[in-house]
């Protein structure tokens, strides 16, 4: 990768990565490294995450009880560990989806008052 | 403990099957192998710092449900107060009345007796199937026990003087003494005069025990006998 490319890339926020972890599970289940790829691709490449740093915030998710495990068969014909959202937390993600909007929303608001203001 | 085991056991199986299929979608990319590896280890960060800080969750976990326990138990408790009184009392008083009972038994019998060798000492008694078949009087010590004529089992009975004499000579044992409750007595001597409970004892009771006299000397053999003069010995 280049310069350019790295130095446009954005480091998580301490517990952004469980929500982004959380949002990618809602539609199904899926193994550690699909999560990786897809928050990677969904954000069209800007988000990159250091792939290991996802298991710390798997087990976390795990431990509160907001993901489950499941085994299953990778797409390379291995056995693999399945992550699946669970109803706690599905509930879990509203809150801090509605959390993450109020918190980019008041930043917003600081940083382009003018804006704002235009707008209303 | 178990949860924890089973999901922190297959965590390396996980972490070779990630980068194995990221290595996969770099040869596909058209990476050669060799580098198609190393850019997957490079992209998923040091391995044993990421098992490392996946352990690290699981840490403190069974603390935390103690805690969680804990706080239940406590909350359960509060929700009958009754109930929790009567279990807090009885446990009080549960452990009062053993820590009494210990003091007391620690007191009387477990601390050692301030002679010279207490483990030495013996205390002798006597049992019988049946009580002596005596008339009138009967000089073979006093029991605790039924000792009525006829009676069974006395047990823990004392030595008559002349039977005690007769172990005394016997040379079995390196001192013999002979104690008895002698009742109240009358002490006087500067100032009032007082009531005290004392013991009566052979002359060669204190020799025997190790015991020395703070002040003057202890009663020897022969103070016992009726021709000795009186003597006092204060013991501390």
């Amino acid at each position: 990768m280049s310069t350019i490319q790295a130095r446009q890339r954005i480091e998580l926020l301490q517990g952004t990565l469980d929500l982004l972890i959380l949002r990618t599970l809602l539609r199904g289940p899926v193994h550690g490294h699909a999560i990786a790829k897809a928050i990677e691709f969904n954000s069209d490449d800007v988000l990159q995450v250091e792939q290991g740093s996802l298991y710390p915030a798997l087990h976390r998710l795990i431990k509160r009880q907001w993901i489950s495990v499941e085994e299953g068969v990778s797409e390379n014909n291995r056995r693999a560990k399945f992550y699946r959202l669970t109803a706690k937390g599905r509930r879990q993600l509203a809150v801090e989806t509605s959390k993450w909007d109020k918190l980019a929303g008041a930043i917003a608001r600081i940083l382009r008052p003018a804006e704002q203001e235009r707008k209303s | 403990m178990s949860r924890r085991k089973r999901i922190l056991d297959d965590l390396d199986q996980d972490i070779r099957n990630h980068i194995e299929i990221e290595t996969q979608d770099n040869i596909e990319r058209g990476m050669p192998p060799e580098e198609a590896r190393r850019a997957a280890l490079l992209k998923f960060g040091n391995v044993s710092r990421v098992k490392e800080e996946t352990r690290e969750v699981w840490s403190l976990v069974w603390l935390e449900q103690l805690l969680q326990d804990i706080r239940y138990g406590l909350r359960v408790l509060r929700k009958s107060p009754a109930f929790t009184a009567v279990v807090v009392l009885t446990l009080a008083l549960g452990i009062g009345a053993n820590t009494a009972i210990f003091s007391l038994i620690d007191a009387v019998m477990l601390r050692s007796l301030p002679v010279q060798s207490p483990k030495d000492l013996v205390v002798m008694k006597w049992d019988a199937r049946h009580s002596p078949d005596v008339h009138g009087y009967m000089n073979s010590g006093d029991c605790p026990t039924d000792m009525r004529i006829g009676a069974t089992n006395p047990s823990g009975c004392s030595f008559s003087e002349p039977l005690f004499r007769e172990i005394a000579d016997a040379n079995m044992f390196s001192g013999v003494v002979a104690f008895a409750n002698s009742g109240r007595l009358n002490l006087s001597g500067n100032g009032p005069a007082r009531v005290i409970s004392g013991q009566v004892a052979s002359g060669d009771f204190f020799r025997a025990l190790g015991v020395n006299a703070a002040l003057g000397r202890i009663f020897v053999p022969g103070d016992d006998s009726p021709s000795a003069a009186p003597l006092a010995a204060p013991l501390n």
